[in-house]
């Protein structure tokens, strides 16, 4: 696809459903869910198994009142942020070196195949013996973002044409230009598709390694307290705090991403 | 003078060039003829530096700027008109300069209202001509074309040709140009080369004096 297209398809951001649904409508659909959770509490009739939504609601109106709740919301955050600004740094470089060098290519093809196919948790259990458990997150988050910043940006660049290519060559255009009009425009609708991938992944791989490495401030670390003690709405309320968090985060990073067509004017 | 001598060149495992030797004059516009698929763009494509071959050498072209117009536009579908001719002159011409150049050039081929316009909004025909536009800006030393009208109709060809034929002849540039009709061949060149045969095999079809 020519990167125009792309450029052009994203500007209606995405899913066709979304524009087509009023505030009216989702509040809808919210309650429908709401809803189904109550009759669900009803029919189950163990708090410990299945909270109440009203209970659960008023469980995390508690913990957002609390400094505790801000401190783990940031530390998992920034955790967030970090692990998507190394992977995302670390995939576009390598990506570079390895559409450059196809050595380097041959070499990385290997680890990010590995890295494709391994299983989050194999990868925080051997992350939790090398590293302390705050930096745990940010590593496991790293090693499943990377491949998908590495293999977006290379494909992007390997699908650059080789009359593209050639034409640049034939008209002696400047590397900086060549970067700047050609390779840039060319790649960018690829990173921003990687981006936008890796924004909702890094949330999981996060949260899941702080469960299982437990640092003082995570959110992770609320999980699991709340299911070593059964607090069940503890768990929802928990749970709800990281969707919405996740949810309004890859919005916010979507939003900035795609915010219409934009072309390399040098007028 | 661009001298090809004693070329080889492979082409899956089979030569299609054995000790193939022609020259080029300085100032003159030399016609390539010859059927699909023998070797012609192959040849332009060594002459560019876009292609290896096995032995022989090309001399002629050190130091000189070569304009090609390839057998497709190449055109960045991300960049307008405007911008697609203003980026093959950023290497040696100001911002300013290269805008006057781009009018010039977009006004000679008479599609100054293409400037702002993106390439996909463009016909076959003017596609073509932003194409050809983009190796006149350029202005190189040699010009190579390679099939130059492909996809023009007969009244947008006899409105182009004259002006290449024109701007080549007061420029006094080397032009290189493949061709499949014989009539487009007359009207512009000096020379014109019949290319058929595998290995290939040249020789000349006529001399026409401009």
């Amino acid at each position: 696809m020519k990167p125009s297209t792309i450029l052009r398809s994203s500007k209606s951001s995405g899913n066709p459903l979304e524009s087509s649904k009023g505030p009216f409508k989702r509040a809808l659909i919210v309650l429908f869910w709401l809803l189904l959770w109550q009759l669900a509490y009803w029919g189950v009739g163990k708090d410990v198994v299945l909270p109440s939504p009203v209970h659960t609601f008023q469980t995390l109106f508690q913990l957002i009142l609390t400094k505790e709740f801000y401190l783990d919301v940031s530390a998992t955050m920034v955790r967030v942020i970090l692990g998507i600004l190394i992977s995302f740094a670390s995939g576009l470089i390598t990506a570079v070196a390895a559409y450059l060098i196809p050595l380097v290519k041959d070499i990385l093809s290997f680890a990010v195949q590995v890295l494709k196919s391994t299983p989050v948790m194999a990868v925080i259990i051997f992350a939790l013996l090398w590293l302390a458990s705050g930096n745990v997150p940010i590593f496991v988050c790293f090693l499943m973002c990377y491949p998908v910043v590495y293999t977006n940006v290379l494909s992007g660049l390997e699908s650059l044409s080789r009359e593209t290519i050639e034409m640049s060559q034939v008209y002696h255009i400047r590397h900086k230009d060549k970067i700047r009009y050609i390779y840039l425009p060319f790649v960018s609708p690829h990173i921003k598709s990687a981006l936008s991938l890796i924004t909702g992944l890094s949330w999981k791989t996060v949260v899941a390694a702080e469960v299982l490495s437990s640092p003082k401030f995570s959110m992770g670390y609320n999980l699991l307290n709340a299911k070593v003690y059964l607090e069940t709405e503890a768990l929802f309320a928990w749970i709800i705090a990281i969707v919405s968090l996740s949810v309004i985060f890859e919005k916010i990073v979507k939003r900035l991403l795609f915010r219409g067509r934009r072309r390399h004017h040098h007028d | 003078m661009i001298e090809i001598q004693g070329i080889y060149k492979k082409y899956k495992k089979e030569y299609i060039y054995e000790n193939f030797s022609l020259s080029f004059p300085e100032g003159q516009v030399t016609v390539l003829l010859g059927p699909s698929g023998c070797g012609k763009t192959t040849l332009l494509r060594m002459l560019a530096g876009l292609e290896s071959y096995e032995k022989g050498t090309i001399s002629g072209l050190s130091g000189k700027r070569i304009s090609f117009v390839f057998q497709e536009d190449r055109l960045l579908p991300w960049l307008t008109v405007s911008e697609n001719l203003e980026l093959v002159l950023r290497a040696f011409l100001t911002t300013d300069q290269a805008k006057e150049r781009v009018t010039q050039v977009l006004t000679l081929l008479n599609i100054p209202e293409t400037r702002s316009m993106m390439p996909e909004e463009l016909s076959g025909g003017m596609q073509r001509r932003v194409a050809i536009g983009r190796a006149l800006a350029y202005d190189g030393d040699i010009m190579i074309l390679d099939e130059p009208f492909k996809g023009m109709d007969e009244a947008l060809k006899n409105e182009v040709l004259p002006k290449l034929a024109k701007s080549w002849e007061e420029s006094g540039k080397t032009v290189i140009l493949v061709t499949h009709d014989l009539s487009d061949a007359r009207k512009l060149s000096h020379s014109i080369y019949e290319l058929s045969g595998k290995p290939v095999k040249c020789r000349i079809k006529s001399n026409i004096e401009g």
